[in-house]
Order: structure tokens, then C-alpha cells, then sequence
């Protein structure tokens, strides 16, 4: 019995040890470093654009042109403009936005829907469809835009327009 | 008797404790070999894998795998080394949808990283590495740079490289499709106990650079592969002019920060 009891605290002692916890700290103690990665969480996304679209172009047919659509949208055949998929692992939100304000002769407006009524104006404020909340991996979300136009300033204005992503939660 | 099953219980216990009998349902390893044709020609321009690839990518999840440089070429360049890859890509390749073109989109991986630092004073570093890859299917070499967001008080961050274009992933995988991407933390400091994060931003390449990579990827010959997708392109009853689409989508080069996930990358740095 005396045996059994000397070998386990020999054991218990040896298992002490070994848990670095168990070490004391000190001011000479080096800079240590320890390392965890999440391996699991990932947040990709991709961005599929209508036929051979790499840009989000408007031509109005005239300076007051309304329901304009972007090249290669075609509401009519439900083809929205751009289709984002959730190629991560981790359920995703998705808003949109400009990132500098648009002029003031164009209303933009955005649907996850092929239908302009109902669709909704933005700006340079993030702004997403309830039906863009909480993507599942492997999901993904339709994209249609519309402009209209008031009297236009002639030539070519360009703005950046910009897909968000966060993790639901 | 009674020893040696107290003797066995305890070995048990203690090897549990040192490398985890724990099982984590997250990292899970598939297995199954899933090669066809199709996934073998889009991945031909690929290292092959190595004998152990399982094994290494078990440990890897594990984090047993620190040093990411440890890791061959045919380990991360294959797309069977990423956890999306059977859920999220093999379908883009296997039944792909031509009246789509999968023009932007990357992800980092591992996305989120945590170290716990002890003690780090001034002119102190840390290394670690993440992997940024082109999602699945997206047919474009996308430019981008990268700039680290930090508290610039008490850290110096660098990332290597900073500014690239990452490579298709469709039709084919392009070696550059996903690259490692070490971040150097210095601290400038002494560091007080706390939690700090480390995130970045994506932006597009310089000016200079963007007109520069625009022709290097025009220069690209990438006809033969593209020509197999015309065919499987013609075979979609929805579209007319595959000869004309698939021309106008190869070789195309585009600012990769064009979207912006709010949450690409992020590493917490726990100071004690």
C-alpha cells in the first residue's frame, strides 16, 4: 500500500510539473508568446457579376431618363446586376453603400427583387434588404439596381459602390 | 492489479492533459478523395499534394502548426486544404453557372488568431501568418494592398507582402491564388496588460501599379484553357454568345477592394 501511495504522488508530482501554469513569474521572467488560431471562422465572399460586367455602368438614353438599369441587368429576365455568395463558413449580413455621395441629379436605388417598385434609394449610408440578413454558408443574395436621372450633368461620373459583409450574430 | 489500473487511469489522464482527448467537432477532416476530371484539370497548374496531406492538415487544425513557412507549397496551394473548399467550391466547378462571372471575392484563413503575449517590452516582436486566398470560381486577377489598423501607440506593424494581385481560381487554379501573408508586431512600448486587436483594410494597389498589372495580365496566355469552357458554356440554354462572353472574360484585371468585408481579418493580442 506504502508502494501504491509513493508511486502515485511521484506521479501527481511529475503530472505538476508538467503544467506550465504551475511555474512561477518573475521581473527576470523573457517575453513569451503563445499562439491560438480559430481555425473555423472564415469570412469569404464572392461577388458574381451579370454576363461580362466588371463595372456598374448607367447609360440613360437622355438626361431624364427614369428606371434606368445597368448594362447586362435585365429585370424583365430576372438577371440582377450582381450576386454575392457567402463562401465562408460562418453566417454573413450583407449592406451596401457609396463611398462618397452621389450626385444630386441621380436617385440610386437598390431590391433584392426584379421589381422597381418597392425598390429603395442610398447614398453614401450603408444600407441592406431584410432578405440580405443572416446568409448561410453557400448562400446567396440577388442584387438589382436602378437609376433615375434629372437632368443630368453630360459625361461620365463615376462613384465606388461598395458591398458590406459582418458576421450575423 | 489495483496498481496497475490506477497506473494505467492516471497515464491516461496525463496524456489527455498534454495533447487533448477532447474532441473538437469543428475541425473536421474529410477524408473522402473527391477527384473527377473536371476538379483534376482546374487544378492542374497545382503543386501536388504531399503523402501526409491529411495528417499535416489534422494538425494544422489542431494548431499544432505554429510556423505557417513550415508548411510545403502542396499543402496551402491546394484548395482541399481550406475548410470551405467541399461545401462552398467543388460545386462552382462541378455545375457551373455561365450566366454568372465570378469577377471579385478572397477570404482569409485562418480569419481570426489569438496570442497571448507575457511581459513584451520595447523592441520586442512577434511574427504570425494567415493565408489570403481567392474565393472559389472567380475568374479575374484582382489587385489590392493591405494596411494594418492597430494602436499605433504601443505597436509598429508591417505586413509582407502589402501589395499584390492574387490569381483566378477558375477555370483553372493560378499558383498566386492564395498567398502567406506575415504580419510583424514591434512593440514600440512596454505593452500594459490588456487586450489589443490587430485588423486591416483592403484598398486598391497604386495608381501606377494598377495600369501596370492591367497589361501584365492582358499578356497572359490563357486561350487552351479557355477554350474547353466555351464548349461547356455552348451546352447552357441560356446563352447564345459563349464564344463572345468567355473572350471578353479572360485575362481581366480588377481592384480587388472593390466590397469590403468589415470583418477579413483579425488577431487579438492578449497581454498579461
Amino acid at each position: 500500500m506504502n508502494k501504491l501511495k509513493a508511486i502515485s504522488i511521484f506521479v501527481l508530482f511529475a503530472l505538476v510539473a508538467s503544467i506550465p501554469g504551475a511555474m512561477a513569474y518573475d521581473a527576470d521572467t523573457p517575453y513569451t508568446v503563445t499562439m491560438n488560431f480559430i481555425v473555423p471562422s472564415d469570412t469569404t465572399f464572392s461577388v458574381d457579376l451579370a454576363l461580362s460586367e466588371t463595372t456598374i455602368d448607367f447609360n440613360p438614353a437622355t438626361k431624364n431618363s427614369t428606371e434606368v438599369e445597368p448594362d447586362s441587368q435585365d429585370d424583365a429576365g430576372t438577371v440582377p446586376i450582381a450576386v454575392v455568395t457567402n463562401d465562408g463558413n460562418v453566417n454573413l449580413n450583407f449592406t451596401i453603400n457609396l463611398t462618397a455621395t452621389k450626385p444630386s441629379w441621380v436617385d440610386v436605388k437598390y431590391s433584392d427583387a426584379n421589381t422597381y417598385a418597392g425598390a429603395t434609394s442610398f447614398d453614401d449610408s450603408p444600407l441592406g434588404d431584410a432578405n440580405w440578413n443572416d446568409i448561410i454558408p453557400t448562400g446567396t443574395i440577388d442584387i438589382y439596381l436602378w437609376a433615375d436621372f434629372t437632368n443630368a450633368a453630360g459625361g461620365t461620373t463615376q462613384r465606388t459602390f461598395q458591398i458590406n459583409t459582418v458576421e450575423s450574430v | 492489479m489495483i496498481l496497475k489500473t490506477v497506473l494505467i487511469l492516471i497515464s491516461i489522464a496525463l496524456v489527455c492533459s498534454l495533447s487533448g482527448c477532447i474532441d473538437n467537432s469543428e475541425a473536421v477532416i474529410e477524408t473522402a478523395e473527391l477527384s473527377t476530371p473536371v476538379l483534376d484539370a482546374a487544378m492542374v497548374k497545382l503543386p501536388d499534394k504531399p503523402d501526409k496531406f491529411d495528417l499535416i492538415k489534422r494538425n494544422f487544425y489542431d494548431s499544432q502548426i505554429d510556423d505557417f513557412n513550415n508548411l510545403e507549397e502542396g499543402m496551402w496551394k491546394r484548395p482541399e486544404f481550406y475548410p470551405t473548399w467541399e461545401r462552398s467550391g467543388i460545386h462552382k466547378y462541378i455545375d457551373h453557372d455561365y450566366t454568372r462571372w465570378g469577377v471579385h471575392g478572397y477570404g482569409f484563413f485562418p480569419g481570426e488568431q489569438s496570442w497571448a503575449v507575457n511581459n513584451m517590452q520595447e523592441g520586442d516582436e512577434m511574427v504570425f501568418h494567415t493565408f489570403l486566398h481567392t474565393a472559389w470560381g472567380v475568374e479575374t486577377w484582382q489587385g489590392m494592398q493591405l494596411v494594418p489598423v492597430y494602436d499605433d501607440t504601443l505597436f509598429d506593424v508591417t505586413i509582407t507582402p502589402n501589395e499584390f494581385y492574387l490569381e483566378p481560381t477558375f477555370p483553372v487554379f493560378y499558383p498566386e491564388w492564395t498567398k502567406i501573408i506575415e504580419f510583424r508586431v514591434v512593440a514600440i512600448d512596454t505593452i500594459p496588460a490588456g487586450e489589443y486587436i490587430i485588423t486591416l483594410k483592403v484598398l486598391p494597389p497604386d495608381e501606377s501599379r494598377t495600369e501596370e498589372w492591367s497589361w501584365e495580365v492582358l499578356d497572359k496566355f490563357t486561350d487552351e484553357l479557355y477554350h474547353s469552357e466555351i464548349e461547356k458554356c455552348k451546352e447552357n440554354p441560356k446563352l447564345e454568345t459563349c464564344d463572345e462572353l468567355i473572350q471578353l472574360r479572360q485575362t481581366k484585371y480588377v481592384s480587388g477592394s472593390m466590397f469590403t468585408p468589415s470583418k477579413v481579418f483579425k488577431c487579438v493580442i492578449e497581454a498579461s
